[in-house]
């Protein structure tokens, strides 16, 4: 069972992992309590709940929420892991640290966070990006605008703290720092993603997993 | 940001000292021949509806002796909350609670029980306890026992509370726990069911400690139904509901009513969620601990030293602590005030892991000491933790709260488990104008943590008062209220004389400027919705008068003739009253009025009635709001939400992108 989750990650089925990852987010919002137990609860975390740094991006609110994010996540997560799939790995692991660091540090005021979306802004920057980088004429500039749109879009939500176009959100507020938080971590890791592979060798001095720990205490703190 | 967990880290030290040496359960003499009386079920049944909770507990016992016994069950006593039924089913016999003075009761049931009849006495054993006799449980039979109770739900910061106590909180004394042992084990299933009816939007509800074995069914907004089910559990862990309302909602002003009849007086319950911007503090503070280090801290003090230590080690350096233990006596820990410098903080950390307990609990001393060498320039706040109750030195009240006008300082008490003395409590936060919590050990500590900082960190409002004119209200406790904190509700209960249109006036000062907030409310002629409100009315009054006895302003035989008058008329079980149960044909025979019958009857009708209707909202300033800022609440709650012209656009890039691989 692990060897099969394992192969959807792999060069050989781009649309694997983002199927496998989308059917994980739209399996949790049907399971009773999941939401509960694995949403960004800044509360919780402070108290060692760790986990729900990264599982916090998996869960939603209301079946508009979670079909808008899956969908989204679907084709830009198929899209980009069929140019790039190890830069779809970096942003899957990546992305949810850097949204929940984010919201820890610099949004204090919310307590509880859920949805994909932060990640779907990681994707949408990375794969613009990846395609103005590989892509020529019209193709490139299309890429550039959408680009330019998006970036424009979150950086004003940000700046302005509110959502430019999201009208029906459950009676939630909609976190503007998440979505521009996930757009710069879809950036970095971008150029992380390009050094690592022009020097074929990894970019940091460990490897991700040994960094976790330790990126984790250190939000745990973050989060008191 | 680190003065904000100084009190933080002293809830978690608290916290963590709670443990259970006693609980739920049915108690026997130690050196009893028989075989302990078993319970075989307990399931509890809990209805929240806004303002209030009704808890119904049915238990079953069985007696594996070949002799009938008595069965005492002791539970430990909820805060403010009025029993009102106590039913035993002695087989096809039903025998009703009715509430009689104390002595009267007593009696009463000594003679049944003489005469080798089935019955029943409930009584209140001080502020630890509700204690259940039933006269005779049959050989190798079981009976089965039910009480309800009422109790007044507050919502702190946006978040309610509920508590069904179980653990007691290792405070009885040693003669009491030689005589006694405790059996608490259930033999069969222990069952929690509770439905939530809140007209506000309800954001989340939690039972800490048991979240994977709880369901929870959202069955519409505001309307949840939480079930908990235990096997072969012991009665020795308290269970403990939370429900978060959503966020951004307005202040507001809620009145439940209830008159049955317009020649008769109205009962109202009046609750003030303020709606009140209040600014963070700033600048250095004064902060002194107060600790427990008696015996029954022993196992805890580890904990409690550490706790203690990582909150200096959160202060700033413009602030400055002390600490004081006490136990049989009060000593200074700390030589006096010392400046939060990292250096200092060092040093008392490295010492506090040596803090060791022992010996009795002069609360008095130490609270004494805590209070000397004030600085009238800075403010100070005084951080007071214990688990016991008050055993030597200076035991009156009056004294504490003497003591308390002294100085002008706030008290943030700190009570571990369900049996501490919470009056003594309420009487040193009241006079300091400060607050007190009280700590399960099954609390969601950083919940908990969470609203107590924001009290400590924000400005409170001041000299606050609650008027209502335009309408004749009486017996009420509207009027001066003193400090309210962040995120603190005002609750006043009171009688109306006749219907009508009234202002209602919430006075404070705020930073240094009094303000008025107001609002008009209509007190109706019938309301039958809601006849429990009457039980809480007199239950607040009694507590109330309890209250101004320990503060000295009124004296004890007044009060005990207030609460046995207001026991009986409201078939209430206080210290002055206990409920016998017995037959009908024992009632008819003796000639006792049926008062909590009929008391009973109609509560039970407005409970059938209320089932199936929609949610009531019993806000009153609708159309005249008395704040214009929102309620307090602990945070916001947010999404990422991808809306559909930015999905649009991704899918239009996403396909972009597909597109072109598939040609190359």
């Amino acid at each position: 069972m692990v060897h099969s989750a394992c192969n959807l990650f792999s060069r050989g089925r781009p649309f694997g992992a983002p199927a496998f990852l989308a059917a994980l987010a739209c399996l949790l919002y049907f399971v009773p309590g999941a939401g509960r137990a694995l949403e960004y609860d800044r509360v919780a975390i402070a108290g060692g709940q760790l986990w729900r740094i990264l599982t916090a991006h998996w869960t939603h609110s209301s079946p508009d929420h979670l079909a808008w994010d899956v969908l989204v996540f679907a084709v830009l997560g198929a899209a980009l892991s069929a140019r790039n799939p190890r830069l779809f790995r970096w942003i899957v692991v990546v992305s949810p640290l850097g949204i929940s660091g984010t919201l820890l540090f610099l949004g204090p005021q919310w307590h509880i966070y859920r949805g994909l979306s932060g990640v779907d802004s990681a994707l949408f920057v990375a794969l613009s990006t990846v395609l103005w980088k590989e892509c020529s004429g019209t193709k490139r500039w299309f890429a550039a605008a959408t680009l330019l749109l998006f970036g424009g879009k979150i950086v004003l939500e940000a700046t302005m703290g509110v959502a430019l176009f999201a009208t029906d959100t459950a009676g939630y507020d909609v976190v503007a720092l998440a979505h521009l938080s996930g757009g710069g971590a879809g950036l970095l890791c971008f150029l992380l993603c390009r050094q690592d592979q022009a020097r074929r060798r990894p970019v940091l001095p460990v490897s991700l997993p040994h960094l976790y720990p330790l990126v984790m205490a250190f939000l745990n703190r973050a989060a008191r | 940001m680190r003065t904000r967990r100084i009190l933080s880290w002293t809830v978690v030290a608290l916290v963590t000292q709670v443990t259970a040496t006693f609980a739920a359960g049915t108690l026997m003499a130690v050196d009893s021949a028989h075989e302990p009386i078993r319970i075989e079920s307990h399931d509890v049944r809990v209805v929240i509806n806004n303002g209030f909770a009704r808890t119904e507990v049915n238990q079953t016992f069985f007696n594996p002796n070949t002799s009938d016994l008595e069965a005492l069950y002791s539970f430990p006593l909820p805060k403010s909350a009025s029993l009102s039924e106590v039913t035993i089913y002695a087989g096809e016999l039903e025998l009703n609670g009715e509430v009689l003075p104390k002595g009267e009761a007593e009696a009463l049931y000594e003679e049944e029980k003489d005469q080798g009849q089935d019955a029943g006495l409930a009584s209140k054993n001080g502020y630890q306890s509700f204690e259940f006799r039933v006269a005779r449980v049959p050989a190798g039979d079981r009976t089965r026992i039910r009480f309800v109770y009422y109790q007044p739900i507050a919502i702190d910061t946006g978040v309610g509370r509920y508590l069904y106590p179980l653990e007691d909180g290792g405070t009885d004394d040693l003669a009491a726990r030689s005589f006694w042992v405790t059996r608490e084990a259930v033999e069969g299933a222990v069952t929690f069911e509770l439905e939530l009816k809140s007209a506000a939007p309800v954001a989340d509800v939690r039972v800490p400690g048991f979240e994977s074995e709880t369901v929870v069914e959202e069955l519409e907004p505001g309307h949840y139904r939480v079930r908990l089910e235990r096997h072969n559990a012991a009665l020795d862990r308290d269970i403990i509901f939370y429900y978060r309302l959503a966020d951004h909602l307005p202040g507001r002003l809620e009145v439940i009513s209830y008159r049955a009849d317009a020649s008769e007086p109205g009962t109202f319950m009046m609750v003030l969620t303020p709606g009140i911007d209040l600014a963070p503090l700033t600048g250095g503070s004064d902060y002194s601990f107060v600790l427990d280090v008696s015996g029954s801290m022993a196992g805890k003090i580890h904990t409690l030293s550490k706790a203690v230590a990582q909150a200096i080690d959160e202060l700033r350096p413009e602030d400055r602590f002390r600490i004081v233990t006490f136990a049989s006596h009060a000593r200074r820990f700390t030589p006096g005030w010392v400046d939060a410098t990292q250096e200092n903080v060092d040093k008392t950390v490295r010492r506090l892991t040596r803090l060791s307990s022992g010996g009795s609990t002069n609360l008095f001393a130490g609270l004494r000491l805590g209070l000397e060498d004030l600085d009238d320039d800075r403010a100070t706040s005084l951080i007071l933790v214990t688990d016991a109750v008050t055993n030597q030195g200076v035991l009156e009240p009056l004294e504490f709260h003497k003591l308390m006008h002294r100085t002008d300082i706030r008290v943030f008490g700190f009570l571990l488990g369900n049996s501490g003395n919470w009056p003594l409590m309420q009487t040193v936060c009241a006079a300091s104008g400060g607050f007190w919590t009280q700590v399960s050990n099954e609390d969601d500590i950083l919940g908990q943590i969470v609203l107590a900082k924001s009290k400590v960190t924000h400005e409170a409002l001041h000299d606050v008062e609650l008027e209502i004119r335009g309408v004749d209200i009486f017996d009420d406790s509207t009027g001066a209220i003193g400090k309210v904190f962040r995120g603190q509700q005002v609750v006043a209960f009171g009688r109306y004389r006749k219907p009508g249109r009234a202002e209602v006036q919430l006075k404070a000062r705020l930073t240094g400027k009094d303000e008025t907030y107001r609002t008009t409310v209509v007190f109706p002629e019938i309301d039958t919705d809601n006849p429990e409100l009457e039980r809480l009315w007199a239950l607040h009054r009694i507590e109330s008068f309890e209250a101004q006895t320990r503060a000295g302003l009124l004296p004890q035989s007044e009060l005990t003739d207030i609460s046995r008058q207001l026991g009986v008329d409201y078939q209430l079980v206080t210290d002055e009253t206990s409920m016998v149960v017995l037959s009908d044909a024992a009632y008819h025979a003796r000639g006792i009025d049926r008062r909590n019958q009929r008391r009973t009857a109609r509560e039970h009708a407005a409970q059938i009635r209320r089932a199936p209707q929609p949610i009531r909202s019993y806000r009153a300033d609708e159309e005249q709001p008395m704040f214009k800022a929102e309620s307090h609440s602990t945070g916001n709650s947010g999404v990422g939400f991808v809306d559909p012209l930015t999905a649009s656009l991704a899918l239009l890039l996403g396909a972009g992108a597909l597109a072109r691989r598939r040609r190359k």
